[in-house]
């Protein structure tokens, strides 16, 4: 057989190649963004020229939530699935089949979208085939996961198999209806189109980002921390109060807009109601933490789990809010709702993934992270280069939502004109954001290719860093 | 209860899988279900001769449709008017019929979609609003202008340039964005094209609403010319009058009639309504011929401005 059976090693590839299209698709937003400033610059360059900001931000969105997140994600279902069973992945080698599907998908994605093969739906833009083969790619790894699961020794299921369970049997649905049931004709037209696409483009965050994130949280505090979960019964109340409250909120993307009223209002009253399963979560979080609020500042895996959960709490305040009809009119098609996107999957989710991978890569390979300093350098130069970036969008998008509200829309080059402040700011922040990442990656290499031996007392409680 | 779904990791998929299967039948079976977002809508291109059966009947203007998705304009650009007066400059020109109906004028509805595919909302708005661009801006010689070096009409614009295109695809792609309207509201009501030659137009064609106005400006406020010179350098209007102000013609390099108006010679012919009427209403067609002079009325300029522009026209009248 060509592809490896090694224990771990189709959760370490996964991670190994997850963080490569975090880099490439960063890049790609950092491109983006800076052609925001320069309008011009591909202008007269053969081929480059080609590559305006329409080609590239799918580019961006596609490779940084389906190549980067979804592909970390698979490495954590890897990972943490046999672990909360007692058992092992059920097949290495139809593990690491799909690591190399997976990249093959990733790159014809990059490569269609580049060409200008879109679909013209948001979050879906990628041509039917390779929708198609979207499905067949989750469906490896969720056959996978089910089959851990079916084997799994230990009965009783832990909290974070009841996300990830969740998501394997939700997001399916979501992504197969989202794509209009992955017909070539797309049976779904009009403002109903929008509709669906909405229903996809919030849910596919409600029912794959989130939970799997969340359940990631969930198995890395208690090992982070040493403390058990606080409370069994808030763990209950968040977990299935998100299964219901998040699937009828996509219509708070069109509120004002021409869809039905009372389809607006129901995505405003249940967007609201998503305060419930956030906060339940987060109190619970916070509960666990108590008395370990010390270990945080040893600990980097610690450092970025309990930032996502600040970002959490602040993107999932953000979110209900925004839905309102007062709010929408003056936020809605600003910088804003950029900042907001990305302070879920960029500051929450992919913070979470950071703490994953510092504290799964040492267990799976058996090997120190090679540089605590560097380990470092990525939490702050993170946080701080995210935090200017969503700050200058977040203000930049009241200073465009002011000026249109302000004069009708008439002037409108001026809420143009008032925005390269914050484009600057902005680029700037995501320049400090990939830089992070680049020194994440060294750091992962020099961990695979001459990281210490892995001593596991020393990992424990988040000591990672003490132990260099 | 508790107890079983979390021994039963089948019940517990089961659990999850209904209650997002209750929030699918609400929010996008129901919506599927009501036939009156499907209804005919005359204001829907669908409906006018445009398309049939859902597909635009002009080869060229679905070629464009498709280029703009292509070239991701969809992401900047949103095409739904919302029911708020933040969007108004967005709507189409409300029009009272001769039957005494008023159309356009409103923020869009899910009939003005008619069975589009995909239906192209958008999501942000770093540019304005196209649902009705095309009463906005008429002429296709301006979008191609436009698409090809946008800083050449509005200096300030971020858009990309897309002179990398061949020329069809350009053209297909402005034959797409006139094709974007209210086509409730009939062209030759919104037509207040002065003719191709507008130094030889007199007051007579002016409309009524643009007749008794009065100038608030002097031509010796020193003061409100100054702001003119600042509205002309920001506004871009000198890329077609000329750096000199004095116009251009086929000797300047502008390809054919007709050319863009000598500021001295106009000064000097026309009324101070006339000039304001030009500014306000612009010089193309509702069809889509005519020159490509914009309705500064509708592009960010407020009455005040035009005015100084008016008052600093008639003042190059009085200078050589």
């Amino acid at each position: 057989m060509m592809f490896s059976n090694v224990e771990g090693s189709a959760s370490r590839n996964f991670f190994y190649t997850a963080v490569i299209w975090m880099a490439i698709g960063m890049s790609f937003g950092l491109f983006a963004a800076v052609l925001l400033i320069f309008p011009d610059l591909v202008k007269n360059i053969p081929v480059l020229e080609y590559f305006t900001f329409g080609r590239v931000r799918p580019v961006h969105t596609n490779l940084v939530l389906f190549g980067w997140l979804s592909g970390a994600y698979f490495a954590t279902l890897f990972y943490m699935v046999p672990r909360v069973c007692g058992t092992k992945l059920w097949s290495e080698r139809l593990g690491n089949f799909t690591v190399v599907f997976y990249n093959l998908l990733m790159t014809a994605y990059g490569v269609t979208l580049l060409l200008g093969m879109n679909a013209g739906r948001e979050y879906a833009e990628s041509t039917w085939v390779l929708k198609l083969l979207t499905v067949v790619m989750f469906a490896l790894v969720f056959f996978n996961v089910l089959m851990t699961f079916a084997n799994r020794k230990e009965k009783e299921l832990y909290v974070t198999a009841w996300y990830m369970l969740g998501a394997i049997v939700t997001a399916p649905v979501i992504y197969v209806i989202g794509n209009q049931f992955l017909l070539p004709t797309n049976p779904i037209t009009g403002v109903n189109d929008a509709v669906v696409n909405w229903f996809y483009g919030h849910n596919i965050l409600g029912y794959w980002f989130t939970p799997i994130g969340v359940g990631a949280v969930y198995y890395l505090l208690p090992k982070l921390t040493g403390n058990p979960i606080w409370s069994h019964k808030l763990s209950m109340i968040g977990f299935w109060m998100l299964m219901f409250v998040y699937g009828p909120t996509g219509a708070h993307h069109l509120v004002n807009g021409p869809v039905p009223y009372w389809l607006q209002t129901v995505a405003i009253a249940f967007s609201v109601c998503l305060i419930i399963p956030v906060w339940t979560v987060l109190t619970n979080f916070y509960g666990t933490m108590n008395g370990r609020w010390g270990a945080v500042k040893e600990s980097v895996p610690l450092k970025f789990t309990v930032t996502a959960m600040v970002f959490y709490f602040i993107t999932c305040f953000q979110g209900p809010m925004q839905s309102l009809r007062s709010v929408s009119s003056i936020i809605h098609f600003t910088n804003w709702v950029v900042g907001h996107a990305h302070l879920a999957v960029l500051g929450t989710f992919s913070f979470i993934m950071f703490a994953t991978i510092y504290y799964a890569l040492p267990r799976l390979i058996n090997r120190e992270i090679w540089s605590a300093k560097l380990m470092d350098w990525h939490y702050w130069l993170s946080l701080i280069g995210f935090t200017l970036f969503f700050v200058s969008l977040t203000i930049g998008g009241l200073v465009q939502g002011s000026d249109w509200a302000a004069n009708q829309s008439a002037n409108f080059i001026a809420s143009v004109i008032n925005q390269r402040p914050f484009n600057i700011a902005r680029a700037f922040g995501g320049a400090m954001i990939l830089g992070a990442q680049v020194l994440f990656i060294y750091n992962i290499f020099k961990t695979a290719t001459a990281g210490r031996v892995f001593s596991g007392e020393s990992a424990e409680a988040g000591s990672i860093v003490a132990g260099v | 209860m508790g107890n079983k779904f979390e021994r039963n990791a089948a019940l517990l998929g089961l659990g999850a899988f209904l209650l997002l299967a209750g929030a699918i039948v609400a929010t996008v079976a129901v919506p599927l279900m009501q036939e009156d977002l499907y209804a005919a809508s005359p204001s829907s291109p669908r409906y006018s001769g445009m398309y049939a059966d859902g597909k635009p009947i002009s080869s060229q203007v679905a070629r464009g449709r498709e280029i703009y998705i292509r070239e991701g304009c969809w992401y900047c650009h949103t095409q739904q008017v919302r029911t708020l007066p933040n969007d108004a400059a967005f709507q189409a020109p409300a029009v009272t019929l001769d039957d005494g109906r008023t159309v356009g004028g409103r923020p869009t509805r899910p009939e003005d979609y008619g069975n589009d595919n995909p239906a192209l909302l958008g999501s942000q708005r770093t540019g304005p609003d196209l649902k009705y661009v095309g009463h906005r801006l008429p002429s296709k010689e301006w979008h191609i202008a436009h698409l090809i070096d946008p800083r050449s009409t509005e200096p300030n614009s971020i858009m990309p340039s897309y002179a990398h295109l061949p020329a069809d695809e350009l053209d297909a792609l402005a034959e797409y964005l006139l094709v974007l309207r209210d086509w409730a509201v009939p062209v030759e009501t919104l037509a207040k094209y002065p003719g191709p030659n507008i130094l030889e137009a007199t007051d007579d064609i002016l409309p009524e609403e643009y007749q008794g106005l009065v100038n608030p400006y002097s031509i010796d406020d020193a003061a409100v010319l100054a702001r003119a010179e600042q509205l002309i350098e920001d506004a871009g209007c000198l890329q077609c009058h000329g750096p000199d102000m004095r116009g251009m013609t086929a000797e300047d390099g502008w390809g054919s009639p007709p050319y863009p108006t000598n500021w001295y010679e106009a000064g000097k012919t026309h009324s101070d309504q006339f000039i304001f009427w030009v500014i306000s209403e612009g010089t193309l067609k509702e069809d889509g011929s005519g020159s490509g002079m914009p309705a500064w009325r509708l592009n960010g300029l407020s009455d005040e401005d035009r005015w100084a522009l008016t008052t600093y026209i008639k003042w190059l009248g009085t200078q050589e």
